[in-house]
């Protein structure tokens, strides 16, 4: 098929009167299309970061200035006597250390003691937050972190009414913190017996701050209110200073450090 | 230079109305162009800007982060503080406060009635007493039952033993309420 000159020039025509600039406005829009929406996209991307950035900044100010309200020595202090109060390991011998010296200060008898410890330091040794661990010849232990843990015990105290009451008196108002469950008392000749069951509680040591962007939890009145309840609280055993906050290597294990990220 | 000639003959050649259409075309053109090409200026100049900031954030955020690195064992030892008061708290308030028990009891039992022996639990206290004197039972129970810090639900005598002399042996079993002493 021959082309007329005439339909030539006409199409000659067309194509430099429309589609050359169709053709080259869909190839700027293209251009544009393909190089700009990603870079739109990734402002987005920039967008949500930095406001993300923005709340990360504000938390950990306002952790910083939380931080450095903290009165280290007093932080100091308190934390030794909660922890003379509710220590952080399974005590044994802290608990015969207390009812020895209870017994000494009421003048009752401490005629038995019974316990089944369990596991003791195996305890610091596991990276787990709950494991339910069985040794043979012991009770099975749930590790749990961050919870009260429990070691229960009964004991049988003779001595003056007056002795025992002022020992079951002390015994509630002294470290380590002790709950007495069940309470059996004679009278036999102006001698009074009791056997008491109790629970001695302790509380392991978190294993890790968290991230470092996890507010600080406020010691609000309310948390200020139970620590003042055990501030009259005889303390029969000062824990080593093993914590001492004004030095680096004050975690209470080197290598295992608590206080890390 | 004939053939410029040639394409001005031909534009004389052409309809107004499609000069002027094209015409539209080519403005139409431009103007998208030039808003594109803003657009991308634009667009470019936010990243960079964006960016910049993003960065400065960061550094400030690095910043804070390390100056709160610096107070870890503080830190540390705060967290630990505070957990252990909240589980001091936990302990606390389930504490059974059986000593009050034992004083609310002794203030309550009159001085002719002897309590050989008591046992108290969470729920329960059992008592066996003894005396010569019959009222003083009535009036330990009738202590008991009007003490309102011992919320006793229930009061019964399990057992009850008179000798030739008198003297009295009973057994007490009362129920109570051990969330309500303070």
């Amino acid at each position: 098929m021959k082309l007329s000159k005439k339909t030539k020039k006409n199409l000659i025509i067309i194509t430099k009167l429309f589609v050359i600039p169709i053709l080259s406005l869909v190839i700027v829009i293209a251009l544009t299309a393909y190089f700009l929406f990603p870079r739109a996209s990734q402002i987005q991307e920039l967008l949500d970061k930095k406001n993300k950035e923005e709340k990360t900044l504000k938390n950990l100010e306002t952790k910083l200035a939380k931080l450095k309200e903290i009165n280290a020595n007093e932080l100091n202090e308190n934390y030794t006597i909660i922890e003379n109060i509710l220590p952080s390991k399974k005590d044994i011998p802290l608990i015969l250390s207390s009812l020895n010296q209870l017994q000494d200060q009421t003048g009752v008898n401490v005629d038995s003691i019974s316990l089944q410890p369990g596991l003791l330091e195996l305890l610091e040794e596991l990276e787990v937050n709950k494991e339910e661990v069985i040794i043979p010849g012991g009770l099975p232990t749930v590790i749990e972190e961050n919870k009260t843990q429990e070691v229960s015990y009964d004991i049988s105290i003779s001595g003056s009414k007056e002795s025992v009451i002022s020992f079951i008196d002390k015994l509630l108002a002294s470290s380590p913190l002790t709950n007495i469950n069940n309470l059996s008392l004679d009278e036999v000749y102006g001698q009074t017996r009791v056997l008491l069951y109790l629970t001695t509680f302790y509380m392991n040591l978190p294993k890790s701050l968290g991230t470092i962007d996890k507010p600080l939890t406020a010691y609000n009145d309310d948390l200020k209110g139970v620590f003042e309840s055990v501030g009259n609280y005889t303390i029969y055993k000062i824990v080593p200073d093993n914590i001492n906050i004004s030095s680096s290597s004050a975690s209470p294990k080197k290598d295992q450090s608590i206080f890390t990220f | 230079m004939s053939i410029e000639i040639n394409l001005l003959k031909q534009k004389e050649s052409i309809p107004e109305s499609v000069l002027k259409l094209s015409r539209i075309l080519k403005i139409i053109s431009l103007i998208i162009t030039g808003i594109f090409v803003i657009a991308s200026i634009i667009i470019l100049g936010f990243r960079l800007f964006f960016n910049l900031n993003y960065q400065s954030l960061e550094n400030k955020v690095n910043s804070t982060k390390k100056e709160i690195e610096s107070f870890k064992t503080t830190e540390g030892v705060y967290l630990a503080f505070i957990q252990k008061v909240v589980g001091l708290d936990s302990v606390l308030k389930q504490r059974f406060k059986i000593n009050q028990y034992l004083k609310k009891i002794q203030a309550d039992k009159p001085a002719e009635l002897s309590i050989n022996s008591i046992k108290i639990a969470r729920d329960s206290i059992q008592m066996q007493i003894g005396t010569l004197n019959l009222k003083s039972i009535d009036d330990f129970i009738n202590n008991l039952q009007n003490d309102p810090d011992l919320n006793i639900t229930s009061l019964a005598i399990d057992n009850f033993y008179q000798d030739k002399l008198g003297y009295v042996n009973a057994d007490f079993n009362l129920v109570i309420d051990a969330e309500v002493i303070n």
